[in-house]
């Protein structure tokens, strides 16, 4: 999956961000994910808390984890780092019924900045652990992801249950999207450059 | 009687500054001639009937209640030109601050700062430690974080909306270039919490994807918000971002969002019970105590905040008006195959260089790539060159093309903005003048040909004021000009010196249709200075003639035509 121009033994690198309401447990996310064990001096304020090296499908890969966790109010400049990310977790918790209705919002904010009718996303009901406070059922959860067509997975920060599958999957849609695109573009490429004599 | 509305006028006007005379490239910009000629071959514009609550803003936030303010505006001053303009003109200051064009970027950074002070230094540490503050009972537990948040959101939403409310590309890029600056000002003082605010309005779904608008920005401010845009890329974990706030000298107001970010990540991490937690967060709280020491030395213009705190919606709203607001801008901008064609261009560079800098990458204004500044050329030009999707396919008729406009739009006044978009880069006399579509067959100005020529000579020409607004930098121009009829046709200058009829162009420039002018001597000025003043739109011109006398025969052939009613007879024997 490297691209042209690179070193073939260096990682392409993924911008994934990390979408969903206050408190549905994004940051825990997150952060199992990248220090798969809390570690105590943790700091988030440096250059790299938010990226990780790892092999998806035999291919390396350097992900770089956008997540807004306590910034979900600002809601005015979610747009803007939405631009740059190439794949999105659309999260929930499955304990919080609010969190999931407000995904369609996002879904919708993603493709419009994106221009596109699809992108690379994942509905993640996040605090499966929780199974008796669970109020978004597993077939509520399908329907919409069949409606959005986006794939569902469920996982749990807390129990650090199938976090690292959906960071995978998500790298694995990008990547698909990506060839996709590429062969769009090359068939595209002519009559966009072809436009632009005309522009010229 | 009309001296005392002047100087009234001048008097309210004089506050705001038009500091930037770029965005009348066609009065200013000697590289905008050619465009001026054909630009001002049809001055379809003028002539449009768009009703008042077509172009009043769409949801009016913060807006004079009837938009009469509005009249000042140079981007509704031809659109509303069947309403009587002139009775807003000794509007007090609270009528007349309803757009951001009417207020200096400085006043506005200034005044934004002023609000955004308190509003930072409430914030109390237990609101942060809690981190409650996208909880339910975040009103309770942080009200004041809940405050400051929602002041962000409301400059960013106003920015998107003032922008949205220019008609034609050329008027929106005027209003972006008008919150550019206004981001620089707001970096000069080290607001970090409204200029990221501008920055994301201009990031938004609804602005960035105004390919148009972005072509008309000038080189200087595309580079300008590019540079301030960079400062808050996400990149590396916001790196541009925290190392400013590292070195930025104190009067500061942060953007608040990283620290909230960090505050939930130190709080996941290090869970209540852990030793570290208690240290970790007081390090945030401590930097952020440093900046609510800040204080800035503003002084305070009520009606600039007044104005500023007038734009509100209701928060829960707020996902419907951003519906709205890109409903509006897919309006304005309608997709288009070669929209969507610069849209994939921009993935593909993303999908190929995923690791090079994104914030470049993304910028819109990079968006156009290494030809934007053909673009921006062509944008001026629109109407000439077929790129436009519209001239493509009429061919390259061009006075054909100018009528088939006129005619769409005579059919369709409100949904045909869009078409016309170019169209409405008009010349700015074209835009004062008002009434001159009504009257003038442009096909026929446009054949450069014989025209009947009532006087001429050389002048100097200098704009005072503008659609009732100051020009503060204004410079003398230099044109041949003619009196044809009623109309006074403009020629520009080849060269930077010589005062005969072979120093200027043969093609016209500009063209001003007469009514509504008259013309004075300038008094207390030089001897060969004389005035062309539109009451009606606020229009003021200072010109010079070759000497004294050509001065008072100006006046004189100009008073004749304009005390005259304008005859057809002029019109006819013109065509």
């Amino acid at each position: 999956m490297s691209r042209p121009g690179d070193r073939p033994n260096q990682a392409q690198t993924y911008k994934l961000v990390v979408v969903g309401g206050g408190g549905v447990g994004k940051s825990a996310i997150t952060i199992q994910f990248i220090q798969s064990y809390f570690v105590t001096d943790y700091d988030p304020t440096i250059e790299d808390s938010y990226t990780k090296q790892c092999v998806i499908d035999d291919v390396p890969a350097k992900l770089d984890i956008l997540d807004t966790a306590g910034q979900e109010e600002f809601s005015a400049m979610r747009e803007q780092y939405m631009r740059s990310g190439e794949g999105f977790l659309l999260v929930f918790s499955v304990a919080d019924h609010a969190s999931f209705d407000e995904l369609y919002k996002f879904h919708k904010q993603i493709l419009r900045v994106k221009d596109r009718d699809e992108f690379p996303m994942l509905l993640v009901g996040n605090k499966a652990d929780l199974e008796n406070q669970r109020v978004v059922s597993l077939e509520e959860a399908q329907a919409l992801s069949r409606q959005l067509k986006v794939p569902y997975i469920e996982c749990s920060a807390k129990a650090r249950m199938n976090v690292d599958q959906v960071f995978h999957e998500l790298v694995k849609l990008v990547r698909l999207f990506q060839v996709a695109e590429r062969i769009n573009v090359k068939s595209d490429y002519g009559s966009g450059k072809k436009k632009k004599c005309t522009i010229l | 009687m009309p001296r005392d509305i002047l100087s009234d006028s001048l008097a309210v006007l004089r506050i705001v500054e038009h500091e930037d005379e770029e965005n009348w490239p066609l009065e200013s910009k000697p590289s905008c001639k050619q465009s001026n000629k054909k630009a001002s071959n049809i001055p379809v514009n003028s002539q449009k009937t768009i009703t008042k609550d077509d172009c009043a803003c769409y949801y009016n936030y913060g807006h004079g209640e009837n938009g009469n303010g509005r009249q000042h505006d140079p981007v509704y001053q031809y659109k509303t030109s069947s309403l009587p303009p002139a009775s807003s003109i000794n509007q007090s200051w609270d009528e007349i601050v309803c757009s951001a064009l009417r207020i200096t970027p400085e006043d506005i950074a200034n005044q934004l700062t002023l609000l955004d002070l308190p509003c930072f230094k409430s914030i109390r540490p237990e609101e942060l430690t809690t981190c409650g503050w996208n909880k339910l009972n975040k009103l309770t537990v942080a009200p004041n974080v809940v405050a400051f948040t929602k002041r962000f959101n409301r400059v960013s939403f106003w920015t998107v909306q003032e922008i949205l409310n220019g008609q034609s590309p050329k008027a929106r890029a005027e209003i972006l270039a008008h919150f550019i600056k206004v981001g620089k000002k707001l970096h000069e003082l080290n607001n970090l919490h409204s200029l990221f605010a501008v920055i994301s309005a201009l990031h938004s779904a609804s602005i960035y994807r105004l390919t148009k608008t972005w072509a008309c920005l000038s080189k200087k401010d595309k580079q300008q918000f590019d540079k301030l845009a960079e400062l808050f890329g996400e990149k590396d974990n916001w790196t541009a971002l925290r190392e400013y706030l590292r070195i930025i000298p104190l009067p500061c107001i942060p953007y608040l969002g990283i620290f909230l970010t960090d505050l939930v990540y130190i709080d996941i991490a290090h869970p209540p019970d852990s030793p570290h937690r208690v240290a970790k967060m007081a390090v945030v709280l401590k930097a952020l105590e440093k900046y609510q020491t800040s204080e800035y030395d503003i002084a305070p213009l009520p009606h600039v905040s007044n104005y500023l705190n007038s734009v509100r919606y209701i928060e829960e709203l707020q996902k419907f008006l951003e519906d709205d607001q890109y409903k509006l801008s897919l309006k304005l901008e309608p997709p288009s195959p070669v929209g969507s064609c610069a849209g994939s261009k921009e993935s593909v560079k993303e999908v190929i260089t995923p690791g090079a800098s994104n914030t470049a990458n993304i910028s819109p204004s990079h968006k156009l790539g290494s030809g934007s500044l053909r673009l921006q050329g062509s944008c001026h030009q629109g109407k000439f060159i077929p790129t436009h999707r519209k001239c493509r396919s009429l061919g390259s008729n061009i006075f054909g093309k100018s009528h088939t406009d006129d005619k769409m739009e005579n059919k369709t006044p409100a949904g045909s903005v869009n078409l016309l978009d170019d169209t409405l880069l008009e010349s700015p006399s074209s835009v004062s003048g008002g009434k001159m579509s009504q009257s003038l067959p442009h096909s026929d100005i446009s054949k450069a040909d014989v025209i009947q020529c009532d006087f001429q000579g050389f002048v100097r020409r200098k704009t005072i004021l503008k659609d009732g607004r100051k020009i503060s930098l204004s410079s003398w121009q230099r044109y041949w000009l003619q009196l044809s009829g009623n109309i006074l046709i403009f020629y520009a200058s080849k060269s930077f010196k010589g005062t005969s009829r072979s120093d200027f162009r043969e093609e016209k420039c500009k063209l001003l249709c007469l009514v509504g002018w008259f013309a004075k001597m300038a008094d207390g000025d030089s001897a060969d200075a004389f005035q062309l003043i539109n009451h009606h739109t606020g229009t003021l011109y200072k010109f010079k003639a070759a000497s004294e006398s050509a001065a008072k025969m100006w006046v004189r052939v100009i008073e004749d035509v304009t005390t005259k009613k304008p005859l057809p007879a002029n019109l006819m024997s013109f065509e």
